[in-house]
């Protein structure tokens, strides 16, 4: 049930991502939003359950993209289990503590692909034109980052609830 | 200790695993499943949003519509009667092509094609179009519009191809300067605008140049406008100047393409 959720979310983000907000300028400097999910998965979700999900997403996020192949998947790896890390080393007590390991999954992210940059030869010029991105991306990510994590939290209950109890008036009927 | 020394492995083999991939094209079956499978998505949520933009538009068009109309029969009087006389210089044009011997145009070869979906990062710049490999699209073709280059095609599935377009940092095309023929590459950058690389300093290139394929590389067809140059840097400590081109074509915008059906040079063919 709880794949489910993740390939309905996934897709629909991917397609948010891909088909919806490249139509609305303003919402170009937004940081990835299926980096997002994963950050979500990676802060509240067990590993088992939710690695095999990161990684059909990279692998989706990879196909679309110009990047080269497997750096979707790679980012996303990272940024799970940095989160999960961050989320081990800060304390619950601490304020926007959500707020800090959502950017801070942003910044991994973005860190690898800075990184893939330099790796992969890109121009010298590239990573410094990009400083300015990665800060927006930051500030967004600080912002809305923590509102839409707990939206997924949410959606992820209600999804839940309603599934169980679809499969229990099913079950009720059978009998 | 061991969680560093484990971390240093872990990012070691990263870099050798992404260093390897990012060097060739995903021709394999895993670089294509979300073609096949996410892509007819993205083009259904594609025609929907242009057919509510579309709705909206024409809803609030029609009030200038009227206005618009009468200033409107008044230039068609004035068009049909310079029409009569284009239409002589259109078929003295086809006789001097036929003289000429001309070539089929590039139109005439070409698939148009929508995009559908746009790259989900904004460090790379790749398109998704509604076109694949069912109407004749293969990997390696160019893909323009009335403007100029708009990409190349580097993954297709049935009726989906992905095209990288030339902002895109592993973009190459092999091109000219128009007005002095100095040659050089133009690369994709983060920004948006291209750069074009290997020029000679002792080249002459300034500001307002225009920027054509050269068709040396076997992908673009030769003449293809690709930019202005916006920005020339001579530098006496290097060889190479360093030349910033503003495409012509408005990325941000873009939503029809057309993928020029010219084979592509045998040997790039074979590389992927």
């Amino acid at each position: 049930m709880t794949y489910g959720y993740y390939i309905v979310v996934g897709i629909g983000l991917i397609l948010f991502q891909t088909a919806v907000i490249p139509g609305i300028p303003v919402l170009d400097t937004l940081f990835d939003f299926v980096g997002l999910f994963v950050i979500y998965l990676g802060f509240y979700r067990p590993a088992r359950e939710a690695l095999p999900a990161v990684v059909i997403l990279g692998l989706l996020a990879d196909n679309l993209s110009g990047a080269p192949f497997m750096l979707y998947i790679t980012a996303y790896l990272w940024v799970f289990f940095g989160v999960r890390v961050l989320s081990l080393i800060l304390q619950v007590s601490l304020r926007f503590r959500t707020a800090l390991i959502v950017s801070g999954g942003v910044l991994i992210e973005n860190l690898v692909f800075v990184f893939a940059f330099v790796l992969l030869g890109a121009g010298t010029h590239s990573p410094a034109a990009a400083t300015g991105t990665v800060i927006l991306q930051l500030a967004w990510a600080f912002v809305l980052g923590p509102i839409l994590v707990l939206g997924f939290r949410g959606a992820h209950g209600i999804w839940d609830r309603l599934i169980g109890q679809t499969a229990g008036i099913g079950r009720s009927e059978a009998k | 200790m061991l969680v560093v020394v484990g971390a240093i492995v872990l990012i070691g083999a990263n870099l050798v695993i992404l260093y390897i991939a990012g060097n060739r094209y995903p021709s394999h079956g895993l670089g294509r499943i979300a073609l096949y499978f996410v892509a007819p998505f993205q083009d259904a949520v594609s025609v929907a949003i242009r057919f509510s933009r579309g709705t909206w538009d024409n809803y609030f068009a029609l009030a200038s519509a009227a206005r618009e109309n009468t200033r409107l029969k008044q230039s068609l009087n004035q068009a049909v009667a310079r029409n009569s006389q284009w239409r002589e210089v259109e078929l003295s044009n086809i006789r001097l092509r036929q003289l000429l011997d001309f070539k089929t145009t590039i139109i005439s070869q070409s698939v148009a094609a929508e995009i559908v979906g746009r790259d989900p990062s904004s460090w790379y710049q790749a398109v998704i179009i509604n076109k694949g490999s069912a109407d004749g699209i293969r990997k390696g073709l160019p893909v323009v519009v009335p403007e100029g280059i708009a990409g190349q095609v580097t993954d297709v599935s049935g009726h989906y191809a992905k095209v990288m377009l030339i902002i895109d940092r592993n973009s190459a095309v092999d091109a000219l300067v128009q007005r002095t023929r100095a040659r050089g590459i133009i690369k994709g950058e983060v920004t948006g605008r291209c750069r074009f690389k290997y020029v000679m300093r002792k080249e002459e290139v300034a500001v307002g140049d225009k920027i054509v394929a050269s068709g040396l590389d076997g992908v673009f067809p030769k003449g293809m406008a690709i930019g202005d140059v916006t920005g020339v840097v001579k530098r006496t400590s290097e060889i190479f100047q360093e030349v910033t081109v503003t495409p012509h074509v408005d990325f941000e915008k873009l939503e029809e393409v057309l993928v020029v059906l010219i084979p592509p040079a045998p040997d790039f063919a074979e590389k992927q």
